[in-house]
């Protein structure tokens, strides 16, 4: 199922204004560059839960979840199918 | 003596073991004195003369240590910041703190001096440029004086700022005194889930004048922390408590992932009972608690012994003394609160701004903390409370009045006062509770919206909340301990 647009553009917005990661195309991997410190993940996740109204556990801090723009939308669109807005 | 040279010495014991290992990069010992030397030079070139000032924003990773090795190496004064400060807090830090410089990653068209402190395939070239200060000021002769190496931007406004000058020897002396406590030697691998530009001065130096290898700086994800803690078989880890949850909680944990750990070490911020616990379990290592202070160093740590609590901050370390004393200043007996003095090497030289010499700020030698504790009969210290008005957020702090102030700027707030609220992820986080000016009306969304303009995301308000009137003593002033955020009763 492909990720919604309206999620890919959050998220995309989130790293560029919050983050300052700039032009990173959606499949990119982002384990390697190292941007993010523990303060920053937390940041972002933050923003996210409240970008898009839900609740991101510990258990979500994967890198399934985040390596990629692509991977967080996924992340997103199915704890939005899952649980519905909080 | 200088800072930068002791890595110089680790280079020359050492140069092809790693200092440094980011995601899959790794820049040996080698390879950092030369970007070191390489960035000093660049320095030197571009005019930068002993006792200018350079404001140092890079993410954690080679650019950002041979940077600062660099700014100190040719007698400049580093003020790092992190890297996602908003740019009306990074322009209010470079005015507070007078910066001539401002040295960060390069981006396209950055007009200025480029400096290309490293040259393999993933280095990142930096950009120097000069502030109006450098047109205006003259160099400042009493950083010069105090040997400063460099100015710690706490946080905050002209109210609470202060700015925290440590000296290369003073860095030295706090290096030395943590590391007969902490034992790291060359064969340590330390995984440092930290920012950088708040660690650099104990830590990150420390561990460089070992020659010890630092892992750090890929996405500080639960089961990518634990692979990289796996994977360069680390000795010692070093973060806040909200890093060794994120661990102890990702799925599927695999103890064996920390068989090489002998140490982990955590600070920042108080560390829950319930982390340790939970950590413990999950990752069988005890979890120990350390406490730092930007002005004193790493003076209690709770070292591993059989009657060692999970929920103290520990003991004094050697070199170390300690009083803990009510408010006029007398002792109180084991086992009752009062703010906690502290006396050892390697004491700030200086506040900035304004500039108090270390003279002016310790009373008889003794740094008066702020911090409220009570010690036990044995030596253990607790933190009982924080006497600051400081909100501690995932280990990085807020100083309220630095939020209350952007809100202040907002035409329609006629007073606003920030206070904390507990959170689960992040300890506590800063809310909002605000008073319209007649006639004006918004959303507490517009304001979040605005606030997020200026401030860096972890001193964003968690909660807004708009109120018909803020309450008030009889004199008119705003009652602060009868604020609540929304959703908590007062």
């Amino acid at each position: 199922m492909s990720v919604m647009p309206e999620i890919l553009a959050t998220i995309r917005s989130i790293l560029s204004r919050r983050h300052g990661m700039e032009q990173v195309a959606d499949d990119e991997e982002l384990l390697q560059v190292g941007l993010l410190d523990s303060v920053g993940v937390l940041s972002l996740v933050t923003e996210m839960e409240e970008a898009f109204g839900l609740r991101i556990e510990m258990e979500h801090l994967t890198e399934d979840n985040f390596h990629s723009i692509r991977a967080m939308g996924a992340m997103v669109d199915r704890l939005l199918t899952e649980g519905g807005p909080s | 003596m200088n800072l930068s040279s002791l890595v110089s010495a680790s280079a020359a014991r050492m140069p092809s073991r790693p200092a440094l290992i980011v995601g899959g990069r790794v820049c040996t010992y080698a390879q950092l004195e030369e970007a070191t030397a390489r960035t000093a030079e660049s320095l030197r070139v571009a005019g930068v003369v002993p006792g200018r000032k350079i404001a140092l924003a890079a993410p954690n990773g080679p650019e950002f240590v041979a940077a600062m090795l660099g700014i100190l190496r040719c007698g400049a004064i580093a003020v790092p910041c992190p890297a996602d400060m908003q740019a009306p807090e990074r322009a209010a830090m470079l005015e507070m703190v007078r910066c001539e410089y401002d040295l960060s990653l390069a981006k396209s068209g950055d007009a200025g001096t480029i400096i290309r402190p490293l040259t393999d395939r993933a280095a990142q070239p930096m950009h120097l440029s000069p502030t109006t200060c450098l047109a205006s000021d003259p160099v400042d002769e009493r950083l010069v004086a105090v040997d400063a190496s460099n100015i710690r931007f706490t946080s905050g406004t002209t109210a609470s700022f202060k700015g925290v000058v440590l000296s290369h020897g003073g860095i030295h002396d706090r290096i030395i005194a943590a590391n007969q406590a902490l034992r790291i030697g060359e064969d340590d691998v330390i995984f440092f889930a930290l920012p950088m530009a708040h660690h650099f001065a104990v830590s990150v130096m420390l561990h460089l004048s070992v020659g010890a290898t630092i892992v750090t700086g890929s996405l500080f994800l639960g089961d990518s922390m634990i692979r990289q803690v796996r994977e360069h078989r680390a000795t010692v880890l070093y973060s806040t408590p909200v890093t060794y949850r994120v661990m102890a909680e990702a799925p599927h944990v695999d103890p064996e992932a920390f068989r090489s750990v002998r140490l982990a070490i955590s600070t920042a911020m108080a560390l829950p009972p319930a982390v340790a616990i939970r950590f413990e379990e999950s990752c069988r290592v005890p979890l120990l608690q350390a406490l730092g202070i930007i002005e004193v160093g790493m003076p209690i740590m709770n070292l591993p012994r059989p009657d060692r609590q999970h929920h103290a901050l520990g003991r004094l370390i050697d070199s170390f003394r300690a009083r803990v004393v009510d408010e006029q200043g007398n002792d109180v007996p084991a086992g009752e609160a009062g703010e906690l003095w502290l006396e050892g090497p390697g004491m700030l030289a200086a506040y900035y701004a304004p500039w108090r010499t270390q003279e002016e700020i310790l009373h008889d030698g003794w740094f008066r903390t702020g911090d409220v504790v009570r010690r036990d009969s044995a030596g253990s210290f607790f933190l009982m409370g924080r006497s600051k008005d400081v909100i501690n957020v995932g280990g990085t702090k807020v100083f309220p009045i630095e939020v209350e102030e952007v809100l202040h700027a907002h035409e329609a707030v006629a007073e606003a006062v920030v206070i904390r609220m507990p959170n689960d992820l992040l300890g506590e986080v800063p809310a909002a509770v605000v008073e319209l000016h007649p006639g004006h009306a918004t959303t507490a969304e517009a304001l979040l919206d605005y606030c997020r303009g200026h401030l860096s995301t972890f001193k964003l308000p968690r909660s807004i909340r708009i109120v018909a009137q803020l309450p008030r003593t009889h004199s008119g002033k705003v009652a602060r301990a009868q604020v609540a955020p929304a959703g908590i009763l007062p």
